[in-house]
């Protein structure tokens, strides 16, 4: 009895691993390293960790986590509410449904998803930015910031992929 | 995947339903997703008050997380410190050369500026007071330039008020929660400063636009600028003090103005909010009803009106006393 209590304990510890590292990542990108641009990290990693979560482990990485984590990143950079919330839900939605297409092949699949997946988030951030501030935003700094986290996927899914084994249940 | 045989035939009995759940629960969010940016453009204080509260309850853990990466700043810093002694050491020395004669002009003015103050008895400005804080996080993103702060108002942090470094204004608060309180950056979109240019005096406002160099707008057509000049705030608005150091000008193109500020944003570790108000709140109606009721009975003789009067005009607003005969 005690032993499937802990078992319990431990598989929710575990289902709760995805979420609990795209939040650490986004916090940890925010801190004040003194680096120039260097918080602009935060929402491109919320955006992988939510892609390689949605394709890889769907039922750990539900649209509401997706919609809180989006939520985190609107809370801590101050920009327009709901506008992450919107975008990781469209990715997770996105990423999830295209899972059989993206999972268990090569990498270079992956990472093309993440390429397509990631440039209709930025078009669709664009967009609702625009319309929120009614004028049309400068797309630079988006394109820019698409570009990075294109190149920044490896490293970052590389390291998901370490910890995912530890998302496995009992 | 790893699943028992027990919870994969109720997935299969289950998953038609769960499917139209999750399509539900997935429309569901997104349209709370668009409703919150609709409510944020429609009631901006209510969406701003709410985020003050979810960073109040982040702030802690951001807290306790940016306490290593200073301290890994500060090693990082005492390394180049070490380095750079020789050179530095060379560099103060100058510096102390060419200081200590400004010492001594500086002290003839501060004399010089005592004895015509008794003179002339002007208005002083109030002191401002010095709230220090630490910055936890950093989190401008790629529309809005801003830093949280491990301060707010159970220390006396409030919307508005300046907030600087040893160097110069760094932006101002917009934000204050309990603990913790977030500072727009002078580079921001939105930042409007009133400064003034030092040398010639000509007002203005300086207007962030998300580049490193905001943009002095708003000067006076006439107005001759060039690169070097210091800015510096200009204490209208009442809100900032006047004369801290903003930025010198580092362009001027064709009456485009652009300004380096003095803050050096990868160094932006503790500030300094200044609590400040040129006139106490409610102090300006005062002073409105006093300079009418000055004005109806003729008695240029009413014990507040001097002071709130000068103080009113440095405010921006009308001269109230003056009008009294």
């Amino acid at each position: 009895m005690e032993t499937s209590l802990a078992n319990k304990a431990a598989n929710l510890a575990r289902a709760g691993i995805p979420f609990s590292i795209s939040a650490f990542l986004i916090l940890a990108a925010m801190l004040p390293y003194g680096l120039p641009k260097s918080s602009l990290a935060a929402p491109v990693l919320a955006l992988i960790s939510v892609y390689y979560w949605s394709v890889f482990r769907p039922e750990l990485m539900p649209a509401s986590a997706a919609f809180l984590l989006g939520l985190l990143v609107d809370v801590l950079s101050g920009g327009p509410p709901g506008l992450n919330a919107l975008v990781l839900i469209l990715v997770h939605w996105a990423a999830a449904g295209q899972r059989r297409t993206l999972a268990g092949k090569s990498f270079a699949v992956g990472w093309l998803g993440y390429l397509l997946i990631a440039a209709g988030a930025a078009v669709v951030n664009w967009f609702f930015a625009s319309l929120f501030h009614t004028t049309a935003i400068e797309s630079v700094p988006l394109v820019v910031s698409h570009a990075i986290g294109t190149a920044a996927y490896p490293l970052v899914a590389l390291f998901l992929a370490r910890v995912q084994p530890l998302t496995q249940q009992d | 995947m790893a699943k028992g045989p027990r919870l994969s035939s109720l997935s299969r009995v289950a998953a038609p339903a769960r499917g139209v759940a999750q399509r539900f629960s997935l429309l569901l969010l997104m349209a709370a997703a668009v409703a919150l940016l609709i409510l944020g453009k429609t009631h901006g204080d209510t969406i701003r008050q709410l985020r003050v509260m979810a960073v109040e309850a982040v702030a802690p853990i951001l807290e306790v997380l940016s306490a290593p990466v200073i301290s890994a700043r500060h090693g990082i810093a005492e390394i180049e410190q070490f380095w750079n002694t020789g050179r530095d050491n060379q560099a103060l020395r100058e510096q102390v050369a060419r200081l200590s004669k400004w010492q001594i002009i500086a002290r003839n003015l501060e004399r010089e500026n005592a004895s015509l103050r008794v003179l002339l008895n002007p208005a002083h400005d109030p002191a401002p007071v010095f709230i220090s804080a630490r910055v936890i996080g950093d989190t401008s993103g790629l529309f809005v330039q801003s830093a949280l702060l491990n301060a707010g108002r159970r220390d006396g942090v409030e919307r508005g008020q300046a907030v600087t470094t040893g160097q110069g204004l760094a932006g101002r608060v917009v934000e204050a929660g309990q603990r913790s309180a977030r500072l727009l950056l002078l580079t921001d979109l939105n930042s409007r400063v009133p400064v003034r240019v030092e040398h010639s005096r000509h007002r203005a406002i300086l207007a962030g636009d998300n580049s490193a160099r905001p943009q002095l707008t708003f000067l006076p057509a006439n107005a001759k600028v060039n690169p070097g000049d210091r800015v510096v705030t200009s204490g209208h608005a009442g809100i900032f003090p006047p004369g801290l150091p903003v930025g010198i000008v580092s362009s001027n193109t064709d009456g485009e103005v652009h300004i380096q500020p003095y803050v050096d944003w990868a160094r932006l570790e503790y500030v300094t909010i200044l609590r400040y108000r040129a006139v106490p709140p409610g102090d300006i109606e005062r002073s409105d009803k006093s300079a009418a009721s000055a004005v109806s009975a003729a008695d240029p003789a009413d014990p507040a009106s001097p002071a709130v009067g000068t103080a009113a005009t440095a405010n921006g607003a009308r001269p109230a006393t003056a009008a009294a005969p």
